[in-house]
């Protein structure tokens, strides 16, 4: 039995990084309405940016800066073609887009090639022991979706969250009521891909090896999962929902060891989810929380 | 008196039909003008092309005094044209107050920066804001309704609505796609009044499509009269009931 200490700061680990990813797809799609099946380009884009310019030696905040920057241009480079487009075709071109990035890195060798990057350098220094070096890690990834949150608590609560709601609701009508909806969203994009690209960063120098497997698909669709959990366009559900999502994947892994079960107890796990998903799809559409309002005009 | 806005042979076809076909016309600024036609005869087709949310084919639009044909939406809307939508367009998961906040115009808070560093800013600009946008509200029998969701007023206050988010936008002139429809016939001669008011205080032109010949003969000053995408008279109420043209097409059917 693993030590069930670090099995659960290892759990809030990634609940930190998933949490991330989620307020980023939030920010794009509960908020504004953008289809983006391809989350996990943005988070690979951001760990193979950063593990690339650690393991040069660089130290580890030039890496995330670097992440965060590279991931953020990609998106805003896909942004411009990809954002006229009418929003299914959106949800295609980014899936794709991912699959095009990790097949490329899947095959250019001086990128790593199939066995992708080891040995990025950790930002814990070395000689502490594990539960202490995952305690730091913890407080780490706290701080970064602490920002992050901080980021999109200014942006739905304000006049520009008000707009982007408008987006996502008819945008014939906010570019009728003088919005430039393109800038929005490619705004948007811009934002949301660097938050992908710094937690893709952060979780790059945690686990120490990357490779272009980790970043299949199933990333990007296990985003928009805790996504639905913890409810569309409210940030503090974005966090909810990786928590729920990762906790009953951990839950998961161990039942599994203590069933018998008919079937191979590794796809326990997939039938679970799959099973949650349905159950809310069918009850809760809209999530656990509801909407964030933009403002509670106090005595209004 | 200036014509606030001129069309030059506007054409827009969608596949073979020819929505609307070489129409040219003249707005008076200041002035409230009608536009009528039988269902299908282009005059929403030529709002559309107008205020830039449909491209037309060919021909020139200008705007006080300048061409605004092939502008996208949000600066013709910056220009000071607005429109309203004839199938209400609101954000039905947004509150009514954040229906007409949106619309306003020069936001501060539309600056990533403003919204990051000085939310100061733009609520400081807001407390204007939502004061201007009560009063329309008011104005509108809507203020009750400040707090609901958009989506759950009933049709006739969404028409409101369309209209109070057009007038918070500050226009020069404004584009009303069939005001009253739906609205109980009681309600409709106070959006007239009211438009007429506005008119009148504010200095604002009106160009409205309207079903109901007498409420527009009552309020306008001038009437256009479209028919099959074409415009086939125009010309002060009274003048147009005369016409043969119009009683062919229009007045007839009543
Ligand atoms: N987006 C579109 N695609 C194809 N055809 C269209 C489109 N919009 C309008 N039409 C057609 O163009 C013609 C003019 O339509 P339009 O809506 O402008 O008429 P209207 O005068 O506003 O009618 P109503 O009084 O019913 O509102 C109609 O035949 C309509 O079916
Ligand atoms: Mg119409």
């Amino acid at each position: 039995m693993v030590n069930i200490e670090n099995f659960i700061l290892d759990m809030f680990i990634y609940v930190g990084i998933f949490g991330v990813l989620s307020i980023s797809l939030n920010l794009e799609y509960g908020f504004t309405g953008l289809w983006n099946f391809g989350k996990v380009a943005f988070y690979m884009i951001g760990a193979y940016t950063s593990a690339i310019i650690t393991t040069l030696g660089q130290p580890f905040y030039i890496g995330f800066a670097a992440g965060v920057v590279v991931s953020s241009l990609a998106g805003l480079l896909i942004s411009l073609p990809a954002l006229r487009l009418r929003e299914d075709y959106l949800g295609i071109l980014t899936l794709v887009f991912g699959e095009i990035i990790r097949i490329i890195l899947k095959n250019e060798y001086w990128l790593g090639g199939p066995l992708g990057i080891r040995g990025i350098p950790s930002i814990t220094p070395a000689g502490l022991d594990y539960t202490t070096t995952l305690l730091v890690q913890l407080a780490s990834i706290t701080v970064i979706a602490a920002v992050c949150y901080l980021v999109a608590y200014r942006l739905i609560h304000s006049p520009f969250g008000r707009v982007i709601r408008g987006i996502r609701e008819d945008e014939l009508a906010t570019a009728s009521l003088g919005k430039n909806t393109f800038r929005y969203k490619a705004s948007i994009f811009a934002i949301s891909s660097a938050m992908a690209g710094i937690a893709g960063a952060f979780m790059g120098q945690y686990v120490t090896s990357i490779t272009p497997d980790q970043f299949m698909p199933f990333v990007s669709f296990t985003v928009w999962m805790m996504v639905m959990l913890g409810g569309f366009a409210n940030i503090e559900g974005a966090f909810l929902g990786a928590f729920l999502y990762i906790g009953f994947e951990r839950a998961a892994r161990i039942a599994k060891d203590y069933l018998l079960l008919p079937i191979d107890p590794n796809n326990l796990m997939f039938i679970l989810t799959g099973l949650l998903i349905l159950i809310f799809v069918f009850l809760r559409p809209q999530g656990l929380l509801k909407e964030n309002k933009v403002r509670d005009y106090k005595g209004v | 008196m200036a014509h606030i806005l001129k069309t030059d042979n506007l054409t827009k076809s969608f596949g073979g039909l020819l929505a609307v076909n070489n129409v040219s016309i003249k707005v008076d600024e200041g002035s409230i003008t009608g536009l009528i036609g039988p269902n299908g005869s282009g005059k929403t087709t030529l709002f559309n092309v107008i205020s830039g949310a449909l491209k037309a084919d060919s021909g020139k639009t200008y705007f006080d005094g300048k061409r605004i044909d092939g502008l996208p939406c949000h600066l013709i809307y910056k220009a000071g044209l607005v429109r309203t939508f004839q199938v209400p367009r609101l954000f039905q998961k947004m509150t009514v107050l954040d229906n007409m906040l949106i619309a306003a115009r020069g936001l501060v808070g539309e600056r990533l920066t403003v919204t990051f560093f000085q939310s100061w800013a733009w609520k400081r600009q807001e407390e204007g804001l939502i004061k201007k946008a009560l009063a329309i509200l008011e104005m509108l029998d809507l203020y009750h309704q400040r707090k609901n969701l958009a989506g759950n007023l009933s049709g006739g206050q969404m028409k409101l609505l369309e209209m109070g988010r057009a007038l918070m936008a500050d226009p020069k002139m404004l584009l009303l796609d069939e005001p009253a429809a739906g609205v109980s016939p009681l309600v409709v001669d106070k959006i007239f009044e009211k438009i007429v008011e506005l008119r009148q205080s504010l200095g604002l032109t009106f160009f409205i499509i309207e079903h109901r010949i007498e409420t527009l003969f009552n309020y306008t000053d001038r009437v256009i009269v479209m028919f099959k995408g074409q415009v086939i008279a125009e010309g002060k109420g009274k003048e147009l009931v005369e016409d043969p043209k119009v009683i062919d097409v229009y007045l007839g059917e009543y």
